[in-house]
């Protein structure tokens, strides 16, 4: 993935996921956490399978998702789509929620946000990892670059 | 079963929304939402400014899932829909506009994008998200609608514009729940606001103009309708920033409009009487989404009465003609007040400090040359509504709320210079001093 996107990555971006079902219908989840594999090709996403089980069950039926990421101080925004895939979470991946759970609601209070809205989507319970190689990367920040392809995409 | 219309927090723009949708090829896309509005009990609608494949997914495939934030709890609801049709004209179009405007000058934006169209989806199903998060507590009380009445009730009785002003702000601020409420005048001709009254500020602010289409009180003006904002949060450091490059009024000729610390949540009504815009009604919370749809209605129901009362106030004001009572002698050795005037803005300074400027600056002028001339200090409405140097445009002009206004920023310069009231229609000149005009002298003007 492009360097500037894996630096992006690694800073608390708002994670939300986009599947669809076997019959055409999309459907949404949120993320609690992302980190970008040590080769930099894919991206690893955490989703409580508790809260978006739906989410979980496209991933399974379709291999097919979509992940937006957007920086809440200023909107910069990019949507990556791709092959997914599941696996449960470990211990390692549970603690990098955690710190995802710390670093958006810390980052979303800076911004005058109240941290009982923030509670709400925070869920951890379990937690999966989804695998999301990516076959396109979109700008999507609001303004003239919107909806271009982030090039060096395999 | 949960019904759009309990979902009434959701439609703030607080929290952005989000939609999914499904290419042809089954391939799912998922963004961020600006603006949702609820169109009926079974329709949304979106403001289109939706990245190019949102677009062309609906077209193939009219499946959207929508997920809803309520501001005020962070609690997420699930929408099952279908899109329905689009609309780039007409009443909803025009609101989804207004409301995008609001959230605009919410985040300090001024005027939005040009809106190009509205998106209606049908709502198939609600369901709300499972959450780890504990119950909200619960929402403030709905309006007080006896209190409401005896509010309505000392407008409308309320004896001159003065009283019937005070009886409103002390609604917004007891029935409505705002923290500081502000009426502000149309300034005919201009295509600008005046603040006249304010109640819960620190700072004064008579005479501090907003033009239209500036903020959340300049777009109720241009667009004629209600502004309501929930979460100010983001847009008070830029507050700040501006505030510290602010130019001393005395070279600007500009007051500034009081602000309320901590404001989070802010609604402006157009007052209007009959169907014309007469001024705009302005209420701010230091609490977040202090003002639902329940409180926008209560707001405009004060508004429609105040501009009534108000229109009705002004229309009978007339009071006998002239008054000749003569002025108290003014000892030989009291100090001079220096008042200059300045005909190209009809600005008036006392004593070098900044007073007031345009149709006020004018009164203000008029009264102590009258003053000087004639040894009186008491003026009565009509004659000054009748005076052909002030060129007032008639009774609509809002006369008696130009005179509070001038007699509040008096006030709250402390200046040498009052006006008080001297019984219905009259207003009496009180002078710490001897008045010495300098400048533009106003009289001899052709009106």
């Amino acid at each position: 993935m492009d360097a500037s996107l894996v630096r992006f990555l690694q800073r608390p971006v708002m994670i939300i996921l986009g599947t669809v079902d076997p019959a055409a219908r999309p459907e949404i989840g949120r993320g609690v956490g992302v980190s970008v594999t040590p080769d930099a090709r894919g991206v690893e996403l955490l989703v409580s399978g508790w809260q978006w089980p739906a989410t979980i069950a496209n991933i399974r039926a379709t291999g097919r998702a979509a992940a937006t990421f957007s920086r809440p101080s200023d909107y910069e925004t990019y949507q990556v789509k791709g092959r997914a895939s599941l696996r449960a979470a470990a211990e390692a991946e549970a603690a990098i929620a955690r710190a995802y759970c710390r670093d958006t609601l810390a980052a979303l209070m800076d911004l005058g946000v109240a941290p009982g809205l923030v509670e709400h989507w925070q869920a951890t319970r379990d937690l999966v990892v989804v695998s999301l190689i990516p076959d396109a990367v979109f700008v999507q920040t609001p303004g003239p670059r919107a909806g271009q392809r982030l090039g060096g995409m395999t | 079963m949960i019904r759009l219309s309990d979902l009434d927090t959701c439609f703030e723009g607080v929290i952005p929304a989000v939609i999914a949708t499904a290419g042809a090829d089954a391939e799912p896309n998922i963004s961020y939402l600006s603006h949702v509005v609820r169109v009926d009990d079974d329709h949304i609608a979106l403001s289109n400014q939706f990245f190019g494949k949102t677009a062309e997914n609906l077209r193939r495939n009219p499946c959207a899932t929508i997920l809803l934030v309520d501001g005020r709890t962070g609690a997420q609801f699930r929408l099952e829909t279908l899109f329905a049709h689009s609309r780039t004209e007409g009443p909803l179009f025009d609101l989804v506009a207004a409301q995008l405007a609001a959230s605009s000058a919410q985040v300090g934006m001024g005027l939005p994008m040009r809106l190009k169209g509205v998106d209606v989806f049908r709502v198939l199903s609600i369901t709300a998200t499972p959450t780890l998060a504990p119950d909200a507590d619960a929402p403030p009380p709905a309006v007080d609608l006896p209190g409401f009445a005896r509010a309505a009730e000392a407008i409308g009785a309320a004896p001159d514009v003065a009283a019937a002003y005070d009886a409103a702000l002390d609604a917004a601020t007891t029935l409505i729940g705002a923290d500081g409420a502000m009426v502000l005048m149309r300034d005919h001709p201009r295509d600008a606001l005046v603040a006249v009254l304010g109640r819960g500020y620190d700072q004064g602010g008579a005479g501090a103009d907003v033009p239209f289409g500036e903020g959340v009180i300049g777009l109720a003006a241009s667009m004629n309708h209600v502004m309501r904002v929930g979460d100010l949060g983001r847009v008070r450091r830029l507050g700040a920033a501006i505030e510290a490059s602010r130019e001393p009024e005395d070279r600007s000729r500009r007051i500034q409009l009081p602000g309320l610390a901590g404001a989070l949540s802010q609604m402006a009504v157009p007052l209007r009487a009959g169907s014309e815009l007469v001024g705009v009604l302005f209420l701010e919370s230091r609490r977040r989404l202090a003002f639902g749809r329940h409180e926008e209605a209560a707001a405009v129901i004060l508004a429609r009465l105040l501009a009534t009362a108000v229109r009705l106030a002004e229309g009978r004001s007339a009071a006998p003609s002239r008054a000749r009572t003569p002025s108290a002698p003014v000892p030989a050795d009291s100090r001079i007040i220096r008042v200059r005037c300045h005909a190209y803005d009809d600005s008036v300074f006392v004593d070098d400090a900044y007073m007031i400027k345009g149709v006020a600056g004018r009164i203000l002028a008029y009264l102590i040359q009258r003053h000087l001339t004639e040894q009186r200090d008491e003026f009565t409405n009509r004659e000054i509504r009748l005076a052909p140097a002030l060129r007032l445009p008639g009774y609509r002009d809002n006369l008696e709320t130009r005179l509070i206004l001038l007699r509040r920023r008096l006030e709250e310069k402390s200046a040498p210079i009052r006006l008080v009231s001297a019984g219905r229609g009259r207003i009496r000149l009180v002078l710490d001093g001897r008045p010495e005009l300098s400048g533009d002298i106003l009289g001899d003007r052709p009106a």
